[in-house]
Order: C-alpha cells, then sequence, then structure tokens
C-alpha cells in the first residue's frame, strides 16, 4: 500500500514537472514566431513605399522641372533599395539612403506653391509619410518581439529549457552607420 | 502577452470574482425568499445568469451600437485618409493582426472610445470634435491609448464587471420593491431579511466602488501602453490637456449663457463611460473614489514624469506621481528593466519640459480653420459630397446629384475635372 503511494506521488511529480517544461517551451515557441511575423512585416511595408515612389515622382515631375538632379536621386535610390533585398543589413542601409532621398524631395517641394496645393501631391505626401511611420513602427515592434522573446530566454527557469533545445538569438534593428544618428541635413545645390 | 496582461491584474480578478459572488448570493436569497423553498436558490443562481449572458452578447454583436446609439459613421480610407493611416500605423505598433473598424461620431464634444471583446474584432471611434481638436501627433496618441485598451483585454472586463453591477442594482431594486414582505412572511426569515437588507443596501454601493477601481487602474495601463507604442508620451499628454482644456471652455460658456450646450448623453451611462477617454463634466480633478477615470492633471503629469517608455518608467513615474503602490507587478517590471525602452534624444527634452505640451489657445487660428474644415469634410464625403480643393483655397462641395464632368470655381473661376 505504502509503495503504491509513493508510485503515485511520483508519478504525479514527474507529470507536473514534464507539463511546465512543455509550457515553457510553448511559450517560446510562440514568442520566436512573433519575431519572425514581425520581421515579415517590415518587408510589407518597405515593398508598398516601393510602389508609391513612381506615383509620387509622376505626379511632381510636371511641376519641378529645374529638380531634375534631386528626382534623379530617388529614382537611383529605389532601384537600389529595391535589389538589395539578400542581407537584412544592407538592405537596412539602402533603404535609409531611399528615406533621405525622399525628405529632400519633399523639402524643395516648399519652394513650388502650385505644388503644394496640388491635391494628389498633398494626399501622396501624406501616404509616403504614413509608410515611414509605419515602417519605424513595424521595425519598433520587431524590436519589442525581440524583447519579450530574449527575456523569456535569459531569465531563470526558462533559460534551461531554451538551453537544452537551441533556441536562437535575434538582434534587434540598430543604426549600424554612426553619422545616421545626426541629424539628416537637407541641401539642395 | 495574455498572462502579462492577466498577471498584471490580479487585483481585477479578485474583482470580478466578489463580484460574481455577489450576484450570486443575491440571486440566490432572492430565489429562496420568493419561492420559499432550496429549489429557489438553484432558480434565482439560473435567472442571474440568463441575463448576464443576453447582455454580454447583445454588447458583442452590436458592440458600437450598444455603446453609442446611431449617429456613428463608419469609416474607411477614401472618407478620412490620416485617421485611417493613424489608426493603422497604431495597430502595427502594437501587433494587432488587423487593424480594428474606424467609426466616427458627429458631435462637437472631443472624446473617443474602443469597443471590441477580442483584438480581432475590435472598433475604435472617435468624435468630429476631436478630430478638430488634435494635432497628428496626439491623434495617434489617443488612438494607442484606445487600442491598448483592447490588446489589454479591457473591454471584457469592463463589460462584464459592468453587467455584473447592473444586475446587482437591479436585484436589490426588485427585491426592496416586492420581496422584502414576501420573505419575511414565507418563513422565519426575519434575521434572514435584515441580512438581505444590508446586502442590499451595500452591495451596489460596494459592487460601483470596486467597479469604479477596476476602471481607473486600467486606464492608468491603457496610457503606459499608449506611450510603449508612440514612443511620445508627449502626445497623449497634450492630448489630454487640450482636452481637458475644451472642457473648462464649455462650462464657461455654458455658466454665462445660461444655455444648453451640447450635453454627453453617451457619457452618463456609467457602463459607457468606462470605456472612452476622458469622463465629461467632471466636477473634482483628483482621483475620487466615484470616478471611471484618474483625474486628467495625474495622467498628464505621469506621463510627462517618465523617463523612459517601458512598463518599468510608468511605474516609477505613477509611484512618483500618485505616491501609491505600483500598478505594475514586480514580475514584470524586472523583466522588463534588463532592455530598457529608450526614449529619442529629441524626445527627452520634450518630456521634460511642460511648455512642450500644446494647448487650445496656442495654436494659431489658420491651423483650427483648416483642422475643423477637415473634419467637416469628412461627414460630407460620407453624404456622398466630392470635395475639390481648390488652389485659391475654395473647397468646393459638390452634392451626389451632380453628374457634370467638370466644374467652375465660384471664386477664381478655375475649371476643375470631377472624377
Amino acid at each position: 500500500m505504502e509503495t503504491l503511494i509513493v508510485l503515485g506521488s511520483g508519478l504525479a511529480v514527474v507529470f507536473v514537472a514534464v507539463a511546465f517544461i512543455i509550457g515553457i517551451y510553448n511559450t517560446l515557441i510562440v514568442l520566436k514566431n512573433h519575431v519572425k511575423n514581425a520581421y515579415a512585416q517590415i518587408e510589407v511595408q518597405l515593398k508598398r513605399r516601393h510602389d508609391l515612389i513612381p506615383n509620387l515622382l509622376e505626379c511632381v515631375k510636371g511641376y519641378m522641372q529645374h529638380e531634375s538632379k534631386t528626382l534623379e536621386n530617388v529614382t537611383k535610390a529605389r532601384m537600389v533599395a529595391m535589389n538589395m533585398s539578400a542581407d537584412a543589413q544592407t538592405q537596412s542601409v539602402s533603404e535609409n539612403v531611399l528615406s533621405s532621398a525622399l525628405k529632400s524631395l519633399f523639402a524643395v517641394s516648399e519652394n513650388y506653391p502650385d505644388l503644394k496645393a496640388n491635391q494628389s501631391f498633398l494626399s501622396l505626401q501624406e501616404e509616403l509619410t504614413s509608410t515611414e511611420n509605419k515602417i519605424s513602427f513595424a521595425r519598433q515592434f520587431y524590436n519589442d518581439s525581440v524583447m519579450k522573446y530574449t527575456t523569456k530566454k535569459e531569465i531563470f527557469p526558462s533559460n534551461i529549457i531554451a538551453g537544452m533545445f537551441n533556441f536562437e538569438s535575434f538582434t534587434m534593428f540598430t543604426i549600424e552607420n554612426p553619422a545616421e544618428r545626426e541629424v539628416v541635413k537637407v541641401s539642395f545645390d | 502577452m495574455w498572462d502579462q496582461i492577466v498577471k498584471n491584474n490580479i487585483q481585477s480578478i479578485i474583482t470580478m470574482a466578489f463580484l460574481l459572488v455577489l450576484v450570486l448570493i443575491m440571486a440566490g436569497i432572492m430565489g429562496f425568499c420568493l419561492l420559499g423553498t432550496g429549489e429557489g436558490v438553484v432558480i434565482g443562481f439560473f435567472i442571474a445568469l440568463f441575463i448576464f449572458i443576453a447582455l454580454y452578447l447583445s454588447a458583442k454583436n452590436n458592440s458600437v451600437a450598444f455603446f453609442a446609439g446611431s449617429s456613428v459613421v463608419k469609416c474607411d480610407k477614401k472618407c478620412a485618409p490620416v485617421l485611417f493611416n493613424v489608426v493603422e500605423e497604431m495597430s502595427i505598433a502594437a501587433g494587432l493582426s488587423n487593424p480594428p473598424e474606424i467609426y466616427i461620431m458627429d458631435t462637437s464634444i472631443p472624446n473617443a472610445f474602443a469597443t471590441g471583446i477580442c483584438p480581432e474584432k475590435a472598433s475604435v471611434c472617435v468624435t468630429r470634435g476631436l478630430l478638430e481638436l488634435l494635432d497628428r501627433n496626439e491623434l495617434q496618441g489617443v488612438v494607442a491609448h484606445e487600442i491598448g485598451h483592447i490588446v489589454n483585454r479591457d473591454i471584457r472586463y469592463i463589460l462584464s464587471a459592468g453587467i455584473l453591477v447592473s444586475i446587482i442594482a437591479f436585484m436589490a431594486r426588485a427585491f426592496s420593491k416586492s420581496g422584502g414582505r414576501r420573505c419575511s412572511s414565507n418563513n422565519s426569515g426575519g434575521a434572514f431579511l435584515i441580512l438581505f437588507l444590508v446586502i442590499g443596501i451595500f452591495a451596489p454601493l460596494l459592487s460601483r466602488l470596486f467597479y469604479f477601481s477596476l476602471s481607473r487602474k486600467r486606464e492608468y495601463l491603457a496610457d503606459a501602453c499608449a506611450a510603449q507604442f508612440t514612443r511620445y508620451p508627449v502626445g497623449l499628454a497634450s492630448a489630454l490637456k487640450k482636452i481637458e482644456e475644451w472642457n473648462k471652455l464649455q462650462a464657461r460658456r455654458k455658466k454665462i449663457a445660461k444655455e444648453s450646450y451640447e450635453t454627453s448623453e453617451f457619457n452618463e451611462n456609467p457602463l459607457m463611460a468606462a470605456a472612452c477617454i476622458v469622463p465629461c463634466a467632471v466636477k473634482k480633478d483628483k482621483d475620487s473614489l466615484f470616478s471611471t477615470h484618474p483625474s486628467t492633471t495625474n495622467r498628464i503629469n505621469v506621463l510627462m514624469a517618465m523617463t523612459s517608455v517601458d512598463y518599468s518608467s510608468y511605474n516609477t513615474a505613477y509611484t512618483k506621481v500618485t505616491k501609491e503602490k505600483p500598478l505594475i507587478s514586480n514580475r514584470d517590471v524586472s523583466s522588463c528593466k534588463n532592455h530598457d525602452i529608450v526614449l529619442p534624444v529629441g524626445v527627452v527634452a520634450a518630456v521634460n519640459d511642460v511648455k512642450s505640451l500644446n494647448s487650445i489657445k496656442d495654436t494659431p487660428i489658420e491651423e483650427k480653420i483648416e483642422r475643423r474644415r477637415d473634419a467637416e469634410d469628412i461627414m460630407w464625403k460620407h453624404s456622398g459630397y466630392i470635395i475639390i480643393n481648390c488652389d485659391c483655397g475654395t473647397r468646393l462641395k459638390l452634392p451626389p446629384s451632380y453628374k457634370g464632368k467638370e466644374v467652375i470655381c465660384p471664386h477664381c473661376k478655375k475649371n476643375h475635372f470631377v472624377n
């Protein structure tokens, strides 16, 4: 009789321990998939920006005939960004170059009052601003997801289980080029 | 995220359990007294459960209508592009699988609320007055606050708790009118009767107090979420300041003109009011026991005292300003500290400077006019009008019955194509 009780309680302990481990493992998997999903969202927003730019250039060309250099910069930056989809780091660099080119374009458009009042230009400007914001928020959410996953991976007791099953680490979005931390200087010459 | 939300609010769970137990006790006693037998208790339970499910389902299926009546207008990207973009941006920052539906209420009172039992089927409603008052950053702060409610499943909690409170109040009133006499005549329930009267008077009161404290705590948490999503607590703080100024101006105008301005009917129902961003017509500006929302001054001060944007920073600011126990459980705070979410450089300076808060007086008049015209245009567009902005500054509003392909501006005579 006594051995039965001991056996029963031993099994119960093992059962609870296994359930605990499964729970933590599943949480880690869920958080890891959140990180992957968040990364994919950034790609969605970047592609959207690529698709919007030709419309903007069409709308602007008629008004800004003397600004061929600025328009050329935007076109070139877009081509480079679209082809650089291999590596995450080089991709973010080329995308940041495109962001700066667009900022110059919008700054120059301040000198053209006819363009500023044009309804399609205004709505395109809002769309592009919103797309830039969405890219930032998507990166922000990616960073938040990586933070939650990394925290869960590092705290006790989940770190044991993460180590047992070799969960990979992710890096947050950071600025590689220190010059990008400076305020963007807009010059048109 | 679910475990974070639930564990953050052990108090909310205790509150809900307390309310539930109270409802069951009262239902049981009422059933017993009215029917005189033990089965009455069970019947009482079932009736209370039935009422709860009926109200819950009706709220779930007609969320926005349940809360606001019929004066809401559903919005899409064509109607209100800026608002649509703002909501989409915040849903990305919050990690929602699809952005909530957007509704606009045609009133000049600035307010906003969120409904929806689960994040996939949620909606956000703002008033036309809010769109007239706030700029893009502030609007983003308010929308982030509402999406914070959605993400924290606040609506489900507030709705359930609110329904329980209403059931308790209803039962107390019903019993005091009829059941009391029957109870005392049915059995030797003299002591029982006294017990029930005590419960009948204190229960509605107690339940309301618990409900309001639950609601206040959730509002602070939604503010913390807004700061985290936008990374810009000044936005929401500015919005709150502007709304408060607007309310004070309205109160003053009411007093001077002795007329009745638009009252906030939709705010007077406490079930509904808890979901809004600010209460209307608040008399005292501190956290009173009976208010659904914390005082706006406290909320603004906590937001401006933040040094970074994670929960632990909000907690620190909260304890510093309100001198109360921290809102968020220690377990989650400690897990946040390892990875501090730092405020961008420009924002740190803004947060520490109270002058960086926008106010209604400081907004240039042209901006106010422009925003008001934009907000009104949304309502025109929804009715099928085509809005054309002429270069001379005139806005042409063509009714749906206009069939022509071109239109001439009456001021500058420029020709516009109608698309």
